[in-house]
């Protein structure tokens, strides 16, 4: 922390609501001042305006804060309950009662025998969590605190939960879609729970009742522990990036289920790619010199396109990092933003692959981003996506414009 | 949903400063914007201001959605310093002097620092800060305290950005020549006449609305008069005159023919021009179109939910008319409020103040059907609802003629 030149990482409480912020059946409501929601608000309609869920605060005045006056809680859920009776209030922590020891456990108990309504308080409000923290507390609680014991009748058709799907990814939605269509089409499967970025509180309720898991970043394996321990469902991490890639994503999942992979369809899609994927393979191998790549975000999305480039396509790869500390290791580092300054200029050269402020230290403009910026508006659905078949197709065919 | 009936409101004649304001609604969909927000929106249209958002992630994340970018066309420098959490316990005191001694070394010019609620909260002393740090700087830093929690909306940032603006200038006096200011943006013919009118009698103009340089904003101190357009300006304006002895006239709220007539003495008297007879035109207008439809305008009922209207002026305005302001929302209460409250309060009315944050349910508490929303509103008749974008277009109106504006809308369906 401290001097920022292009913007400070996401908060813990951002990555909550982003998390948060696009369930079905759900209302938020932070106990806090109303500045960032506004922001919060206008951010979740970039991403989905359609999915958004309806966000609350209860603003705060001096006099509240120096006499520990927490009426404006009870009344803002008495609101909510009149106006929109959601199904599940979730309440996020805020800066301001964080600081003056607001103990908000004990508010929202109160208003929940008050209102006969559930209301899950989540944590990750202090001062040194970062996004990936809010993320995976987020999709933990969610999994704790609502899918239903009841649900743990198996679903007649061979049905899976995407956990980890946010907003805060480049993509998020179209790389669903493709999931989906391989998922579907190799493996006969069904989406029970796409979590959190298309789903409701009532199919959260029905988790349970998947045949597998499949965590796509992360923050998600706190969340499929719990189900495995409530549940026993299976479940594998990864992301399915490159054609080989994603051939081993589908393997490893018909293979926990005992599912026969469609080689039909897997044939029909390796051959739909190969040319434009040749032609990648072969411009980079006779320029390489245009044909490094650096490539920077989350964890696992830069792991699973470095693989694709580096290891299927055969790019160089030049400069690499991770936005979460917990997270670096020897092959994806952390990077602060200063460090990132060193490396990210105008001399680096070769394709990037980043977010707005990697672009901005590069002195480029916009290219293919990793983590979604503030002016990245989701609007296009139709947008080829960056996983699957039909992911490496785009890929290679944005990789060709800078190498050739 | 308002709870009931307004009881948990306050009259006007109950209120003295912000305290008194409660929100309409228990819980705010989602809220409004704070004043770090109108900060940076005001400095991104005045070339050469450098920014400094001193808060947590969320306040510095969410500042790029209005300065896009570190980096301005002017050189100007937008960076954002963000507390760990021991210096959420401790402050933050060395690490923002070190961010700003780096920002005057990469060539800032000035700049605003903006203190969010965390460092206000924790009380840490900006203006100390900045007593140590700008005499080892080339250029002035100056702050705004811009916690949300100490008001509730967020026209602050607006004023309070453009007076510390205007203090960077210092009291060292300059000759002083035939200029005078505008702080404010206005349209349309009246204006439009007194600007030529002023420029006739020889005399420069210069208008501070937006896409003004800080180079501009210190010519202002050598000019005779400033006028003030835009109540949010008047602050900037009575600091021109405490540390440059510039006069200044307020026209912002200024609506009935009386009042504005004794405005445009007050500027011409200033200014030692005696023939502004043209301009007194319009007064004959308005007089004729109150006189012309006295009958219409009593007992109009009426709310009022925009929240760019400077409200207690029109509906002092109003209430002189003979219309019923029952529900205002006012963003800001302080001492420049009282005489609106003493007027409105003499004139026989007493309405209910709020902080709208939302626009619907609002009329379900009144026992008595309202005739008007100035303002958009759930709820009420189209023919019945002055909008907001028809408001904010009267504003931007001056004088004679924007009195005129805001009673036609009124008049408009009746």
């Amino acid at each position: 922390m401290g001097l920022y030149r292009y913007a400070p990482r996401p908060s813990g409480r951002m990555g909550l609501l982003w998390t948060l912020g696009m369930i079905k059946g759900a209302a938020i409501l932070e106990f806090g001042s109303m500045g960032h929601m506004l922001y919060a608000q206008r951010w979740l309609w970039q991403s989905n305006p359609d999915m958004a869920s309806k966000l609350y605060t209860t603003h705060l005045d001096e006099k509240d804060i120096a006499l520990g006056i927490t009426k404006r809680f009870s009344l803002a859920v008495e609101e909510i309950i009149e106006k929109e009776n959601p199904e599940v209030i979730f309440v996020l922590p805020s800066t301001v009662p964080a600081i003056t020891g607001v103990d908000m456990d004990v508010l929202c108990e109160e208003a929940e025998n008050e209102f006969g309504k559930q209301i899950i308080m989540l944590k990750k409000g202090s001062f040194h969590e970062k996004l990936h923290h809010g993320i995976e507390e987020g999709l933990y609680c969610l999994v704790k605190e609502l899918v239903e014991k009841e649900s743990v009748n198996r679903t007649e058709a061979v049905t899976y939960n995407l956990i980890g799907s946010c907003i805060d990814l480049a993509k998020f939605e179209t790389d669903i879609y493709e999931m989906k269509r391989i998922l579907k089409d190799c493996l006969g499967m069904e989406a029970a729970c796409i979590l959190t970025s298309d789903t409701s509180i009532s199919q959260i309720k029905k988790m349970g009742g998947a045949h597998i898991n499949l965590v796509i970043r992360r923050e998600g394996i706190k969340a499929a522990k719990e189900l495995k321990e409530k549940f026993h469902t299976d479940y594998v991490y990864g992301r399915p990036y490159g054609y080989q890639g994603t051939v081993r994503w589908l393997k490893q999942i018909g293979d926990k289920l005992d599912l026969a992979l469609n080689e039909e369809f897997i044939e029909r899609e390796l051959h739909e790619g190969s040319y434009g994927f040749d032609y990648c393979r072969q411009a980079a191998s006779i320029n390489p010199h245009k044909a490094g790549i650096s490539i920077g975000g989350n964890y696992d999305v830069v792991k699973g396109i470095l693989d694709f480039a580096a290891r299927e396509v055969g790019l160089e790869k030049k400069y690499i990092w991770c936005d979460a500390a917990d997270y670096g290791d020897d092959s994806i580092p952390y990077q602060t933003e200063e460090e990132l300054t060193k490396y990210i200029t105008k001399d680096l050269d070769g394709i990037l692959m980043a977010d707005k402020s990697a672009y901005q230290m590069a002195g480029r403009n916009m290219g293919p981003i990793i983590n979604r910026s503030l002016d990245n508006k989701n609007f296009n659905k139709y947008e080829p996506p960056y996983v699957g078949f039909r992911g490496a197709m785009n890929l290679c065919s944005l990789w060709l414009e800078n190498i050739l | 949903m308002i709870k009931e009936d307004f009881k948990f409101l306050n009259r006007l004649s109950d209120i003295n400063n912000n305290m008194g304001i409660k929100f309409l609604h228990r819980a705010a969909a989602p809220g409004s914007h704070c004043p770090m927000h109108m900060a940076l929106a005001t400095i991104r249209s005045i070339k050469g201001v450098s920014s400094l958002v001193v808060g947590m992630a969320e306040c510095g994340y969410y500042s790029r959605f209005v300065a896009c970018s570190p980096y301005g066309e002017y050189k100007e420098l937008h960076y954002v310093y963000e507390l760990d959490s021991n210096e959420v316990v401790f402050g933050c005191r060395k690490g923002v002097k070190k961010a700003l001694l780096e920002m005057d070394r990469e060539g800032a010019k000035v700049i605003l620092v903006i203190m969010t609620c965390v460092p206000a909260l924790i009380g840490e002393d900006m203006e100390s800060i900045l007593e140590e740090v700008n005499p080892l700087m080339n250029e002035k830093a100056v702050f705004i305290d811009s916690a949300h929690f100490k008001r509730n909306g967020y026209q602050s940032g607006f004023s309070d950005t453009l007076d510390q603006l205007v203090r960077t200038m210092g009291k060292e006096r300059t000759e002083k020549r035939k200029r005078v200011n505008f702080f404010g943006g206005a349209r349309g013919g009246e204006f439009k006449l007194l600007k030529d009118m002023i420029i006739q009698n020889g005399y420069e103009v210069s208008e501070y609305a937006r896409g003004f340089s800080m180079d501009d904003l210190y010519r202002s101190r050598e000019s005779a008069l400033s006028i003030i357009l835009d109540r949010k300006m008047l602050k900037a304006g009575r600091t021109l005159k405490e540390i440059q002895g510039i006069p200044y006239v307020c026209m912002a709220d200024r609506y009935t023919g009386d009042d504005i007539a004794g405005g445009y003495e007050e500027i011409f008297c200033l200014l030692s021009i005696t023939n502004y007879s043209e301009l007194l035109k319009g007064r004959k207008l308005l007089e004729k179109l109150i006189q012309g439809s006295k009958e219409k305008f009593l007992n109009i009922s009426y709310i009022a939910t925009y929240p760019e209207l400077d409200i207690l002026p029109v509906a002092m305005f109003l209430s002189s008319l003979g219309m019923v302001p029952e529900l205002l929302h006012v963003e800001e209460f302080n001492e420049d409020s009282l005489p609106y409250k003493e007027g409105i309060n003499a004139l026989g009315r007493d309405p209910y103040i709020a902080y709208i944050t939302n626009k619907e349910e609002i009329l379900e508490a009144f026992e008595e059907p309202v005739t008007l929303s100035l303002g958009n509103c759930q709820g009420l008749e189209r023919d019945n609802i002055i909008s907001d974008s028809e408001l904010a277009r009267m504003s931007s109106l001056w004088g004679f003629e924007r009195s005129q504006a805001l009673l036609d809308l009124i008049l408009k369906n009746r």
